[in-house]
């Protein structure tokens, strides 16, 4: 399996570290997951090309990102913001991007293949501007895929979508990650689980944790529980310890994030949502010696 | 070198936009037909102040989807160098350009007496190149495309209405018949060098970005 080592990077914007000191192993399809500001997309900036750090290296086997030409060659990249040439079709658009990518031969097949893949073929002689928010996203991943890149980077795919449409996009990145590597970012962990096999937690510019999900989810395992409450009983832990609470009939089931056990809790098998929060409100460190 | 410059689909992603400086074009060649020959002066007007400044249109806009549909981002991502992106769509509309001013000069030599084709193209080619160097390099660096639009539009209003009283610096010269190689080769020799300068800086800021 191909990865994409990035070791000790570091970026700063006026004096502020966004990028601090990171190293990462990004593999399969990989799931970037933070809060806002944690220095996502400045890193998928980085990734794309887009940015150079002031520190650090990456690598894909021998292919170092100091080679910018050979790096594009093999990277797809969808930014946050995906709309362009609104008044043109889709057609003539993703032949634009096969031309800009240096595609010669067989430009035509190879459009129809990739607008099959995404399920846009039926839709390619529309106008960028008459496309639906969800068809916009697909239409940015078919234009990543031109070239059939070793990476794709694809920054908050799912910002703005219904969940239908999230769903559907979810489903159609993890089908496009077979032998390549696919890295996405989002602050929504729904997202991740349904789309990655591996995961990092990001913030303030530093990894918080990386691996599985079922890993990540591990790490938080024994300090996570679950008590049944009243609607008229107070809560029994800080607000701030509180993951979620769900209301089942008459009661609420309050999950929350403990250092230690509280009479009439049960320990919870823990997700990733609950490690997601554990990490980045900073609960481990400051509970977990 | 070109291979990666696709004119037809720039000139679509133009849209309108690439038809209007079509029609100071349709102005000239109205007047050329239909004026009185003893006002022919007024097309050297027009070419001074109407013809070789709106080559900055097609410039600004050749970057629109860049940075007013904020595409730059996915654009620069591609394995395209510097001088793709710039310098040879450049060259390509600012060439098609340049046979425009051409076709006027061939015009104008054949409206107005004693006056030589070349010299009249040399003084509105250069002229030309300039407003094209502006043009790529105030765009580059503010990244607007309505920003080279006003700075050559006050520019030029202002040294037309002022016949070239205030502004110190002048891209025209004013001239009301055709003029002889040595009253035009400052003239054509500065706009050539500050557009060759501007041409490159505006492609260097954009290497630095990539």
């Amino acid at each position: 399996m191909n990865t994409l080592s990035i070791n000790q990077l570091t970026k700063s914007y006026a004096g502020k570290k966004v990028i601090d000191n990171l190293s990462l192993e990004v593999k399969g399809t990989f799931g970037l997951l933070g809060p806002n500001g944690a220095g996502k997309t400045t890193l998928m900036k980085i990734i794309a090309t887009l940015i150079k750090p002031e520190q650090g290296t990456l690598h894909l086997n021998d292919l170092s990102w100091q080679q910018t030409d050979q790096v594009r060659e093999i990277l797809g990249y969808l930014p946050q913001h995906f709309s362009i040439y609104k008044s043109l079709r889709v057609d003539e658009v993703m032949n634009h991007f096969a031309l800009l990518k240096g595609i010669k031969e067989n430009r035509e097949t190879i459009i129809q293949e990739i607008l099959a893949a995404v399920n846009l073929l039926d839709d390619r002689k529309k106008k960028i501007k008459h496309l639906s928010g969800g068809m916009l996203r697909r239409l940015g991943i078919a234009q990543a895929l031109l070239g059939d890149p070793k990476i794709i980077v694809v920054d908050e795919p799912t910002a703005g979508l219904d969940i239908d449409e999230r769903v559907r996009f979810c489903r159609l990145l993890r089908k496009l990650g077979e032998g390549r590597i696919i890295l996405l970012s989002t602050h929504i962990v729904e997202d991740i689980e349904t789309t990655c096999d591996y995961i990092a937690i990001i913030k303030n510019g530093n990894v918080l944790a990386t691996g599985t999900k079922k890993e990540i989810a591990e790490i938080v395992q024994g300090h996570v529980y679950e008590k049944k409450i009243t609607m008229a009983e107070e809560m029994p832990i800080e607000e701030e310890h509180i993951i979620s609470t769900k209301q089942i009939g008459d009661d609420y089931l309050l999950r929350y994030f403990s250092p230690e056990f509280l009479l009439g809790s049960t320990e919870a098998v823990t997700n990733l949502e609950d490690a997601y929060l554990c990490l980045t409100r900073g609960w481990l460190t400051q509970h977990v010696h | 070198m070109f291979t990666r410059i696709d004119v037809p689909f720039k000139i679509r992603a133009m849209g309108y936009a690439f038809y209007f400086p079509i029609l100071p074009l349709l102005a000239f060649m109205y007047y050329w037909l239909n004026g009185e020959s003893e006002f022919s002066f007024q097309l050297l007007k027009q070419m001074e102040f109407l013809i070789a400044p709106f080559s900055v249109w097609w410039i600004a806009f050749l970057f629109y989807d860049y940075y007013e549909e904020k595409g730059d981002e996915l654009l620069f991502s591609y394995p395209l160098k510097a001088r793709e992106h710039g310098l040879l769509t450049l060259v390509v509309f600012g060439g098609f350009y340049l046979a425009l001013i051409l076709l006027c000069s061939i015009l104008l030599s054949l409206r107005i007496s004693n006056s030589n084709m070349l010299l009249l193209f040399l003084q509105f080619g250069s002229q030309t190149v300039l407003y094209i160097g502006i043009a790529f390099s105030l765009v580059i660096i503010s990244k607007k495309v309505m920003i080279p639009l006003l700075f050559v539009g006050v520019y030029v209003s202002t040294e037309f209405l002022t016949e070239g009283s205030i502004l110190p610096f002048h891209i025209m010269l004013f001239n009301q018949q055709s003029l002889a190689f040595n009253e035009i080769k400052i003239n054509v020799l500065g706009n050539l060098l500050f557009g060759s300068v501007l041409l490159t800086m505006g492609h260097l800021i954009l290497k630095r970005k990539l």
